[in-house]
Order: C-alpha cells, then sequence, then structure tokens
C-alpha cells in the first residue's frame, strides 16, 4: 500500500516538475501541440490506471516515457493510411517564370538584407508562424526532420512514405516557407 | 543546363538523399553562373540553421504547456 502511495506521489512529482519535457519530446516527434497534448494526456492516464503492475525495474520517469514512445508509434501507425500523394505544384508556379528562372521580387529584400543580424528574433517569429501554416503532413514530416534530427529511412517508415515523398515535402514545404517569409516582410514594411 | 527551378529541386532533394553524379555536376555548375540561386542557397542554409536551433519555438510556448499540464493534473486529480 505505501508503495502504490510512494509510486503515486512520484507520479506527482514528475507531471509538475518534468511535464514540458515530455510535452516537447512529443511536439518534437509529432510536430503538432495538440497531437501532442492528447497523447501526453493519454500516456499519463493509462500509466496512472495501471499503476499497480509498475515493476520497478525502471524509474517512473523511464516507465512513462516508454509508454509515451509507443503513444507516438501507434499514432504512426494510424496515420499511415492518410493521404500520402504531392499536390500540385503552385509554390514553383508562384516563385519561378515559366522558364525555370526565379522571380527576383522573392529573392530581394533590401531591408531583410540590411537588418538582418538585428531583426533575427523578428525572423524566427515570422518563420514560427509560417511553420504553422505548413499542412500536417509536412508539419510532421519538418518536425521528424528538423527538430527531432531523424534519418530519411527513420521518417519514411515512421510515416509510411518513400524517400521521394520526403524530399518533395521539404522541397515544397521550403518553398511554401519562402513565399510566406518573403510576404510578411513584404507587409512588415 | 538546369534552370533555377531544377537546382533548388536539386538542393533539397540533397539534403535528403544522395544525388547522382551527374545531378551534382549540374548543381554545382548552376551555382557558378546564377547569383540569384547563390543567395537561395544561403537562405535555405540560414532556414535550416534556424529550424534546427530553434525548433521547440516553433511548436509551442510556455503558457500553453502550463496550461495543458495543470489541465492533466486535474485530470489525474492526484
Amino acid at each position: 500500500m505505501n508503495e502504490i502511495l510512494d509510486i503515486k506521489q512520484q507520479f506527482k512529482n514528475i507531471v509538475q516538475t518534468r511535464y514540458k519535457k515530455f510535452f516537447l519530446h512529443a511536439c518534437i516527434h509529432v510536430g503538432c501541440k495538440e497531437t501532442a497534448k492528447d497523447l501526453i494526456q493519454d500516456t499519463f492516464l493509462t500509466a496512472y490506471q495501471k499503476l499497480n503492475t509498475f515493476k520497478e525495474q525502471s524509474a517512473v520517469e523511464t516507465w512513462l516515457f516508454g509508454i509515451l514512445n509507443n503513444k507516438i508509434l501507434e499514432y504512426y501507425r494510424k496515420q499511415t493510411n492518410e493521404q500520402k500523394h504531392i499536390e500540385h505544384q503552385t509554390e514553383e508556379e508562384i516563385l519561378f517564370h515559366k522558364n525555370g528562372k526565379w522571380k527576383k521580387e522573392w529573392l530581394y529584400n533590401e531591408i531583410e538584407e540590411k537588418e538582418h543580424r538585428d531583426e533575427q528574433n523578428k525572423l524566427i517569429q515570422i518563420l514560427k508562424k509560417c511553420f504553422l501554416h505548413l499542412n500536417e503532413q509536412y508539419q510532421k514530416v519538418f518536425s521528424l526532420r528538423f527538430f527531432a534530427n531523424k534519418k530519411t529511412n527513420e521518417v519514411c517508415k515512421l510515416c509510411g512514405i518513400t524517400e521521394d515523398n520526403v524530399w518533395q515535402i521539404i522541397h515544397r514545404g521550403k518553398l511554401q516557407l519562402k513565399i510566406c517569409i518573403q510576404s510578411q516582410l513584404k507587409n512588415k514594411n | 543546363m538546369i534552370n533555377c527551378r531544377k537546382y533548388t529541386r536539386y538542393l533539397h532533394k540533397s539534403e535528403i538523399v544522395e544525388l547522382k553524379f551527374h545531378e551534382k555536376l549540374l548543381m554545382q555548375y548552376h551555382y557558378l553562373i546564377c547569383h540569384l540561386c547563390k543567395k537561395y542557397t544561403r537562405d535555405n542554409a540560414q532556414m535550416n540553421q534556424l529550424l534546427y536551433e530553434y525548433s521547440t519555438q516553433f511548436i509551442t510556448d510556455e503558457h500553453e504547456i502550463e496550461k495543458y499540464q495543470q489541465q492533466l493534473l486535474e485530470k489525474l486529480n492526484i
């Protein structure tokens, strides 16, 4: 009985002191804060209901991380049936002329050039805003690639897509970010 | 010869998979002759750096984390 109370106390301490660590771990793996929140809630609620089955072969935190990682894998397994095809190439039509050359207005921005170093925070805020405009699948691939530092084959496995899909998503996502950033900078100036 | 559109595809592709020898050559040659793609290559490197360095900032903020934490504590009722 005392053991269970002790584990419950540890459990409460973990939620109070380590929640952020769990949240960021889930976020960088799924690329969406709402999904991350749901996965963590699910993890903690499941674990709390199964406290009796916890064998003290590992720390409670390690046990919880194990459950969370399983929830993340489960989430990706459910997602693999989602739409995977790459849509019409609209970003390229916006950024490039018909002969394939850059439209200069998307690359040059005098103020951006001059104030570049001082304005990094502004740029980060804009990039953050633009990132949230990417669709869910793109956010997932970007998160796994850049935030969680996953290798290409791991991204493919988790998302259930091919290497070609990954680079095309990165390509189209980056062009969308470029359009969004430049548009925001133009509006601010 | 490739154009700027193709160059950006190769550039982004090279971050995910190893390019074929002829793709690398075409890319390098275009980079040498195109100042706009040189500029884009720098912009792209900066975007990568920001995405790697400030990753957690892109998806959440402190207030939200606290809010979610409270919600969980209430649900758990401990």
